[in-house]
C-alpha cells in the first residue's frame, strides 16, 4: 500500500512552479535551477504522506485537508526587490519583513559584502556576490533532505525565494535577528513556502527570532523550511512564535547540524494554527556539541499539534535536553514523538527528554511517543511523559484566599508553562510569549468554564 | 457572627457531618477538639466552602449571610479565613505574587485602595518581621518545599495580611516546636479583638496553653457532643476521647 497520496492534484503547484520559474533572474545559477526542478518532481512522485498502518510519523496527523484544499499563488506582482538601505556604520539590529509570504522590506543592510559583517538578505541578493553564491551552493539543501520528505521537496521547489543569514567567524549580534511574517485576508486560499539557511561561523553568536501572525481569519499554508549549521563553538538561539490564523496549515520544518562545541536552542510557543506540525531534527556530528529543545503550546476548539523532534548523537561528550509542556481545552490534540538517537561512537552522551500535557477538558487528547535507538553502553538517558489535570486542592487553596476560580486557573495554568518561558533570555522575546500566552489562556479558560 | 444550625454534610457520598450545631460571636476563641476522623477538618472545609464537600442539610449564616451558596473566593472577601491544617503547595506560583493578588482582591471588595508593589512589600516585610520568617522566602512557591513549621507560620502570616473577622485555625500547632509554637500563638493573640472570632481546631489542648478559649466543644461521629469552659480540653488531654467515641468503637 502507498504510504503517500498519488491521486492529489498538483496542478495549482506546477502552475505556480512555473510562474515563479518565469521570473528571470540573471544572476541566479543554473544549479539552483536544477535543484528546484528536482524536488518538485521528487514532490509530485511522492505526494502528501497518509495517516494510514505502517507510516509510524503520521500516524497521529492527518494532512489531507491541505492535499485536498489546492493551494495556490495568486501573485499581482512577482516578489518586490528589496530595498536596500545605506550601509550602516555598526549594527544595531536586523530585521525582514514577509507580509504573504513576500520580502517587503530589509532594515540596515548592506550593499558590500565584507567578511567581518553578518550578511541577512534573500537568496537574489545574496547571488550577486560570489563568495556568497559559492557559501550557498556549499550548504543549500545539505541539511534538509528534500528526496524523502513531501513537504521538504515541496518547499524546495520554491527555493529561490529563500533567506540567507550568514553571521562571520568570531561575531556576537548584540540583539536578535527578527524574521516577521505576517499574513492577511488576501492568503485566503493560498501557500506560501519560506525557506532560511542559517549559517554561523566559527565563535559566532547569535538569536533568531521568527515570528507568524496573523490579522485576519483566513484559510492558508505555510511550509517553512530552516536548514541551520553551526561551525564549531558557535551559539544559536531560535526562538519561533506562532500565532498564525486559527484557519491555517503550518508546516515547520528545522534541521540543525552542529559541530564541535557549539550550541543550539531552540524555544518554541504555538498558538495559532489549525494544523501545526513541527519537525525539528538536531544532529550532534561533533564532540561537545549540545542542544535544548523546549516548546509551549496553548490549543483549543479543533486545533491539532504535532511535535516531532530528532535528535541525533553522532559523536561522542554530546547533550541534548528536550522539554515541550502543553495546554489542551475542547476537543483540540497534541501528538509529541520525541526519538533520541545514540550512535555506536557517541560514549558518554547524556540526553534528557519530557513531554507534559494539561488536559483542560475531558475531549483534548495528547499523543506522546518517545523513542530511543541506543547503540551504545556508555550514555545517560532520561525520559518522561504525562498528561493531568489541574490540581481541586490547588485552585480551593487560591480560591480560599479570594482569587475567583477562573484567575486561580490562570495562574495556575502559567505557572506551568512558565517553566518553558522564564529561561528565554531575550527580555522581548519572553515577554511578548507571555503576553500572547497568557492571552490566549483568559480566552480557553473563559470558554472551556 | 457565625451560627451553624443542624448541618450536615458529606465528601465522596459518605456522611461525615451530623446534625452539627455552633454558635460564635464576636470578640470570642472557641476550640474546637477531637479524634482524628471526627469531622474536625470536614467543619473547616465546609465552612471555607471546599466544593468536594456537600452539605446535605442544615444552614450557616455569617454576619447574617447564608454562606452555603456561597463562592469559597466570596467567602475569604466577606472576612472567613481558613489556615489550612496542610497547606497546599503551588509549584510556580511566587508567594509574594499569589498574596498581593489575594490582598488585593479582598481590599478591592471592601472598598480599600489596591497597594502597589511598595506598599505590599512593606506590609509583607512588617507582617514577616513579628511572625519571624527570613524574608527571602516570599520569592519562592508558595508552600513549595517549606517545613511543616515554615508553613503554618506562612499561614499565619496570610492571617495577618488578609485581616478576616472570623479565622478558622485547622490544627495550627501541629508539627510546631515549643518556639514556633510561642511565635505563632503570639500572632494568634495579636489578631484577637472584640469584633473578631478565631475557631481554633485542633486535636491536642497544647495550643489552649497560650490562647485561652471562652469556649471548648468536643466533636465526636460528626457532631458536637459536649461543651465547655477551658477546663474541658483539660480534662481531655487527662482521659483522653474514648468516652465521647463509645459509638464508633462499638462495631
Amino acid at each position: 500500500m502507498p504510504s503517500t497520496t498519488t491521486s492529489i492534484q498538483f496542478n495549482n503547484y506546477l502552475k505556480d512552479f512555473s510562474t515563479l520559474a518565469g521570473n528571470n533572474d540573471p544572476y541566479q545559477p543554473e544549479w539552483l535551477t536544477e535543484v528546484s526542478k528536482n524536488a518538485l518532481d521528487e514532490f509530485i512522485r511522492m505526494g502528501f504522506p497518509l495517516q494510514q498502518p505502517g507510516n509510524e510519523s503520521w500516524r497521529y496527523t492527518n494532512v489531507m485537508p491541505i492535499a485536498e484544499k489546492a493551494f495556490a499563488f495568486n501573485r499581482n506582482s512577482s516578489p518586490s526587490t528589496p530595498k536596500i538601505s545605506p550601509h550602516p556604520e555598526e549594527y544595531r539590529e536586523f530585521s525582514i519583513a514577509f507580509k504573504d509570504g513576500l520580502t517587503e522590506q530589509q532594515t540596515n543592510q548592506t550593499n558590500s559584502m565584507k567578511s567581518s559583517v553578518p550578511y541577512i538578505s534573500t537568496f537574489q541578493e545574496a547571488f550577486k556576490h560570489p563568495t556568497l553564491t559559492a557559501v550557498l551552493k556549499e550548504h543549500l539543501t545539505q541539511y534538509s533532505e528534500y528526496r524523502n520528505n513531501a513537504f521538504t521537496s515541496l518547499n524546495t521547489a520554491f527555493i529561490k525565494e529563500g533567506v540567507l543569514i550568514y553571521v562571520p567567524k568570531g561575531i556576537t549580534l548584540p540583539e536578535p535577528i527578527e524574521l516577521n511574517f505576517t499574513f492577511s485576508n488576501q492568503m485566503n486560499g493560498q501557500h506560501v513556502q519560506p525557506r532560511i539557511l542559517t549559517i554561523l561561523g566559527e565563535a559566532s553568536e547569535a538569536t533568531i527570532l521568527q515570528q507568524f501572525e496573523s490579522t485576519a481569519d483566513a484559510e492558508y499554508f505555510c511550509n517553512i523550511v530552516n536548514e541551520v549549521v553551526l561551525d564549531g563553538n558557535s551559539d544559536l538561539t531560535l526562538n519561533t512564535v506562532q500565532n498564525h490564523s486559527s484557519n491555517a496549515y503550518h508546516i515547520n520544518t528545522v534541521n540543525v547540524s552542529l559541530n564541535r562545541d557549539s550550541r543550539f536552542r531552540s524555544n518554541s510557543a504555538d498558538i495559532g494554527g489549525q494544523l501545526v506540525r513541527n519537525n525539528i531534527r538536531v544532529r550532534l556530528s561533533k564532540e561537545y556539541s549540545s542542544c535544548s529543545i523546549r516548546g509551549t503550546y496553548v490549543t483549543n476548539k479543533t486545533q491539532h499539534i504535532d511535535n516531532q523532534i530528532e535528535v541525533d548523537h553522532i559523536s561522542a561528550s554530546t547533550t541534548s535536553e528536550e522539554l515541550y509542556k502543553g495546554v489542551l481545552a475542547d476537543q483540540s490534540q497534541a501528538v509529541f514523538d520525541g526519538s533520541i538517537i545514540v550512535r555506536k561512537g557517541a560514549c558518554k552522551t547524556q540526553s534528557a527528554q519530557e513531554n507534559k500535557n494539561l488536559l483542560l477538558s475531558d475531549s483534548a487528547q495528547a499523543n506522546m511517543k518517545p523513542t530511543f535507538w541506543i547503540y551504545n553502553d556508555d550514555v545517560k538517558c532520561n525520559h518522561g511523559a504525562a498528561s493531568g489535570k489541574l490540581d481541586q486542592n490547588e485552585i480551593f487553596y487560591m480560591r480560599s484566599h479570594g482569587i475567583s476560580e477562573l484567575e486561580a486557573k490562570a495562574q495556575l495554568t502559567q505557572a506551568y508553562i512558565n517553566e518553558i518561558i522564564d529561561p528565554i533570555k531575550h527580555d522581548g522575546t519572553r515577554n511578548k510569549i507571555q503576553k500572547l500566552v497568557e492571552k490566549k489562556l483568559k480566552t480557553v479558560l473563559q470558554e472551556s468554564k | 457572627m457565625l451560627e451553624i444550625k443542624n448541618l450536615s454534610a458529606s465528601v465522596s457520598n459518605s456522611q461525615i457531618l451530623n446534625e452539627l450545631n455552633l454558635r460564635v460571636n464576636p470578640g470570642e476563641v472557641h476550640a474546637i477538639m477531637g479524634p482524628n476522623g471526627s469531622g474536625k477538618s470536614t467543619l473547616a472545609n465546609v465552612l471555607a466552602g471546599h466544593p468536594s464537600f456537600d452539605v446535605l442539610s442544615g444552614s450557616i449564616t455569617f454576619h447574617g449571610l447564608d454562606l452555603i451558596p456561597m463562592m469559597p473566593e466570596d467567602r475569604s472577601k466577606n472576612g472567613i479565613f481558613l489556615s489550612f491544617q496542610h497547606p497546599i503547595e503551588i509549584p510556580g506560583v511566587r508567594f509574594d505574587h499569589f498574596m498581593r493578588a489575594s490582598l488585593n482582591n479582598v481590599r478591592k471588595y471592601r472598598g480599600l485602595e489596591e497597594l502597589g508593589v511598595l506598599d505590599f512589600r512593606k506590609q509583607l516585610e512588617n507582617q514577616m518581621a513579628r511572625i519571624g520568617i527570613d524574608p527571602s522566602m516570599i520569592k519562592r512557591s508558595v508552600n513549595q518545599g517549606f517545613s511543616g513549621g515554615e508553613k503554618k507560620r506562612f499561614e499565619i502570616l496570610q492571617l495577618g495580611l488578609l485581616d478576616p473577622s472570623l479565622a478558622i485555625l485547622d490544627e495550627p500547632d501541629s508539627g510546631l516546636d515549643v518556639d514556633a509554637l510561642k511565635s505563632i500563638a503570639k500572632a494568634i493573640k495579636q489578631f484577637k479583638s472584640p469584633s473578631k472570632a478565631i475557631i481554633i481546631i485542633t486535636h491536642y489542648q497544647r495550643i489552649l496553653q497560650y490562647i485561652k478559649p471562652d469556649a471548648v466543644h468536643i466533636l465526636a461521629n460528626g457532631s458536637i457532643v459536649r461543651s465547655g469552659s477551658k477546663e474541658l480540653a483539660d480534662e481531655v488531654e487527662l482521659n483522653g476521647y474514648d468516652q465521647y467515641t463509645n459509638d464508633s468503637n462499638s462495631f
